[in-house]
């Protein structure tokens, strides 16, 4: 079994990419998409197995493109694998907004742990940590869902920025959705909500919620 | 005069303990006689939201909170109140007598706080992995399950490291041949116990200096 392993702050955090399970100093820790689950437990019921299963495996895709895309530093030149044809109108949106909005993609896939008083709670990997134009450092969460929900995406990424700045040191500046779904595209400011977070992970850790079910790859 | 934790702490509560599901409990009634014994002025309160009830809800599920008063300090607990599988139960199919459970299992674990029986929730003497559905690291335990020997390097490395008795309990306990047996699942639990076990002992360090 393949564990993925970081160094990230004086603990280990291990990945087991096949049963989306982290495992911090060698304990089992819930994901973000986990912890969203809570405040957000319908999100995906009575949608079909095979629609979410699709939806992620496309997904999956177009996350690795662009991955590979960056990593190559060269992106607007880089040409989409024919097995991947389905989504080259989307990263060809991808790369169109990256010109128009001026942001540089620092990272990918970056892992981080996520502390609340003093305990490491849950981990994750964000989708892109960016520079936009004036140099202001940021986190991006790329999304093909069929709608966006801006909620969801506000909880999401204020974890993601509280678990980066715990982890790196940094400050994030800005929080950005990149939303590519076929033809259409849009680029969007997400606010921080810290309070709202805060609430939801109060209510977790301190047991006003029940149990964390077990769901699938974020969309 | 004797640490009032030291004092609660030191009552062997093992043979008032029952086995239910995969948890082990202490008996309410007999915990709060054992506290009135030693400190009778000692008072615990229900909490109510602001209608009146017993219990708390944010639309989906529900909670008690408790609260337990020992030698002037209080200890605040919050528990869901769950169903035999310890599954959160959904509000409208909560009953009273759900919540009368909870609030006795609640303020069980807020005499815990004082010392009484704590180390049953540090899991010292729990062979399996009870710990595993305590409190908020259980939960995440009970989502999946892995297969035997798939546990992480870092478990490994961690498990590896404890002394031999350690190492023979984990083995008789788990009924594995080797450490490396071990699914993820249980090295997580077995390290969070050893965690868990450690605190305490800090905890008790902690009281005893005061």
């Amino acid at each position: 079994m393949k564990w993925e392993s970081w160094e990230i702050k004086g603990h280990v955090l291990e990945y087991n990419d096949d049963l989306h399970q982290y495992v911090c100093d060698g304990i089992i820790v819930p994901s973000i998409t986990q912890i969203l689950h809570h405040k957000f437990p319908l999100k995906y019921d009575g949608i079909p197995k095979y629609i979410l299963d699709n939806a992620a495996r496309i997904g999956t895709m177009l996350h690795n493109t662009i991955e590979e895309a960056e990593k190559t530093g060269d992106a607007l030149h880089y040409t989409v694998p024919a097995e991947r044809k389905e989504i080259a109108p989307e990263f060809v949106n991808y790369l169109l907004m990256k010109r128009q909005y001026g942001f540089q993609c620092l990272e990918n896939e970056v892992p981080i742990i996520l502390p609340y008083n003093g305990n490491i709670i849950a981990a994750g990997r964000l989708d892109m940590v960016h520079q936009n134009r004036n140099g202001a450092l940021g986190l991006t969460d790329i999304k093909r869902t069929s709608k966006l929900d801006d909620t969801y995406l506000a909880y999401q990424l204020t974890l993601y920025s509280i678990g980066y700045q715990y982890c790196y040191e940094k400050t994030v500046e800005e929080l950005r959705c990149i939303w590519l779904r076929e033809a259409k595209k849009k680029y969007k400011e997400i606010p921080f909500i810290y309070e709202e977070v805060d609430e939801l992970l109060g209510g977790i850790v301190y047991g006003t919620y029940g149990e964390i079910e077990q769901t699938g790859t974020d969309l | 005069m004797e640490n009032y934790f030291k004092t609660l702490n030191d009552i062997n509560v093992n043979d008032k303990t029952e086995k239910k599901g995969n948890l082990t409990y202490l008996s309410w009634a007999w915990a709060w006689q054992e506290i009135k014994k030693h400190f009778p002025d000692a008072t615990y309160t229900v909490y109510e939201n602001n209608d009146g009830w017993n219990y708390f809800t944010d639309g989906r599920t529900a909670w008690v909170k408790t609260g337990m008063t020992v030698n002037g300090i209080e200890h605040i607990e919050y528990l869901p109140v769950m169903d035999f599988k310890n599954k959160s139960i959904r509000l409208e199919d909560v009953t009273s007598f759900d919540v009368n459970k909870a609030i006795q299992r609640s303020l069980t674990k807020a005499a815990a706080r004082h010392g009484l029986g704590l180390y049953i929730y540090a899991g010292e003497d729990l062979p399996e992995e009870e710990r595993a559905t305590e409190g908020y690291g259980g939960d995440m335990n009970n989502v999946t399950h892995f297969e035997k020997g798939t546990l992480t390097p870092a478990q490994l490395k961690i498990i590896g490291a404890f002394n031999e008795t350690q190492k023979k309990w984990v083995l008789k306990t788990y009924k594995v041949k080797s450490i490396d047996d071990l699914t993820t699942e249980q090295a997580s639990a077995i390290i969070k116990q050893k965690e868990a076990k450690e605190a305490q002992k800090e905890a008790q360090k902690e009281a005893v200096a005061q």
